[in-house]
């Protein structure tokens, strides 16, 4: 339905900021590579998840996170619980050393991590276009890192 | 009259009266000299200090000088005296944003655009502000009214521009740089658009080649200063290393994480007596990527 005058549709003359708050600058893609190569995937769905928050998508983002965690739930689940999971390890074992796993776990995460940083894509370049000021990456990096490590000894141990 | 060759600086202090004041003021802030402005104004406003015209000018002067605290108060002297002077919302429309009163800032161009719906250029400025608030479907949308409305107008079809660069979309794609570049190839904005343009296309030296010519133009311009020391660091000779990631971003990070693991791997079993020294090489650059530009930004910014 178009306003009278000027034809401007009326939605578009709504408000859009008096009713929530302001979204926040999300944590930068510089953090989010750097939670996923050294600490994993569950690093890297937490903070697309606080990204998600801050800039005040959760509904929106809800659906795809929810894939990720499922998705993530599924592959540790075949690949410490199957016997062609263990067969996989074995062969990334072979063909990468001892560190094959581990590199497969940071794969695993980056590949979180791009999933996020293409979903937020916009919100990112964006905030740095305008030059919006970050939140500080490095005690909640460090954290996320920390905690990844821990959880997933935790899970593998469990599983176990 | 030619009052661009025959107006100098000595000649705005002569005492004149609060309208030629206020036009004195106007004209020496279209070319950013805030300083003579500010002492035509001084002089006008002790005479004068309820004039809305010359509040609405020292309030300018204020926001080109990034005095946003300052330039509210200034308005809101005005806008006490004359709640309806239309520039002078809009100035403190432009103020909020800058403050980051982003709620506030959209009822005052909301209300605007309610008295004024034909005005492409309200539209642009809440197209502007949405995009700023990462609401970018609606600044799209907003962009597409105001060049319904104004088809050619270059204000509409910069802030169209403005949303493709911001959004990282190509501005190639849609044409709108092109006809900005075709309608006025001399505009000052269209032209940082362009310099904009090309740093996010990666071609850097080209970007700082030409915000460096406009720097020359405007060099009290404090945001285009710090984006040509931002291009300036980028451009630096011992980044070079960094180009690839400079120039295709983040795929070329993991193209190169990806490739060395890779590599590291195949000399470990074909050339075992280059892998160590490979791997060397290889950690030593992901370490320079990651340490040597925070550290070359903090050092030239010493310099400064």
């Amino acid at each position: 339905m178009n306003s009278p005058g000027g034809g401007v549709p009326a939605e578009l003359l709504r408000a859009s900021l008096c009713d929530k708050p302001p979204s926040r600058a999300p944590y930068s893609v510089q953090t989010g590579a750097i939670v996923a190569f050294f600490g994993g995937a569950i690093g890297s769905i937490v903070l697309a998840l606080l990204n998600s928050t801050r800039l005040g998508r959760g509904r929106r983002d809800a659906p795809w996170l929810v894939a990720v965690v499922l998705a993530f739930a599924g592959v540790t689940a075949w690949w410490h619980l199957t016997a062609t999971g263990f067969a996989f390890d074995d062969a990334l074992r072979g063909l990468l050393g001892a560190s094959g796993p581990r590199i497969a776990e940071r794969a695993l995460g980056m590949l979180v991590f791009g999933v996020a940083a293409w979903f937020h894509r916009r919100e990112q370049r964006a905030t740095d276009f305008f030059d919006r000021p970050r939140p500080n990456g490095l005690w909640v990096g460090l954290g996320l890192i920390l905690f990844d490590g821990a959880l997933m000894r935790g899970l593998l141990a469990w599983m176990e | 009259m030619n009052t661009e060759a025959t107006l100098a600086p000595d000649e705005a202090l002569a005492p004149v009266g609060p309208d030629e004041a206020a036009a004195r003021a106007s004209f020496w802030l279209d070319r950013e000299r805030t300083d003579v402005a500010r002492a035509e104004l001084e002089l006008a406003l002790r005479s004068h200090p309820r004039h809305t015209g010359l509040l609405y000018e020292s309030a300018r002067a204020d926001y080109i000088d990034d005095d946003y605290v300052r330039g509210k108060e200034t308005i809101g002297q005005l806008l006490a005296i004359d709640p309806g002077h239309a520039s002078g919302r809009l100035l403190m429309f432009l103020i909020e944003e800058q403050l980051g009163e982003f709620a506030q800032a959209e009822s005052l161009i909301l209300e605007l655009i309610r008295e004024s719906p034909e005005s492409a250029g309200y539209l642009c400025a809440y197209a502007r502000l949405m995009l700023r608030t990462l609401h970018f479907e609606k600044a799209g949308a907003l962009c597409n009214e105001a060049l319904r409305l104004s088809p050619n107008l270059d204000a509409a079809m910069r802030t169209r521009v403005l949303c493709e660069l911001a959004t990282g979309q190509s501005t190639r794609d849609s044409g709108s740089m092109a006809r900005l570049i075709v309608s006025d190839p001399d505009d000052w904005h269209t032209l940082t658009l362009v310099v904009y343009s090309l740093a996010q296309a990666g071609r850097t030296r080209e970007a700082l080649r030409l915000a460096r010519d406009l720097l020359r133009q405007r060099p009290g311009d404090r945001h285009l200063l710090e984006f040509v020391k931002s291009l300036s660091r980028d451009t630096h000779w011992t980044l070079v290393p960094m180009w690839p990631m400079q120039r295709w971003g983040w795929p070329a990070a993991f193209a190169l994480w990806g490739g060395g693991i890779l590599v590291s791997k195949i000399l470990a079993q074909s050339a075992p007596a280059y892998h160590g020294a490979f791997v060397a090489l290889w950690l030593s650059y992901a370490a320079y990527t990651w340490i040597w530009p925070p550290l070359l930004k903090r050092w030239l910014a010493r310099g400064d």
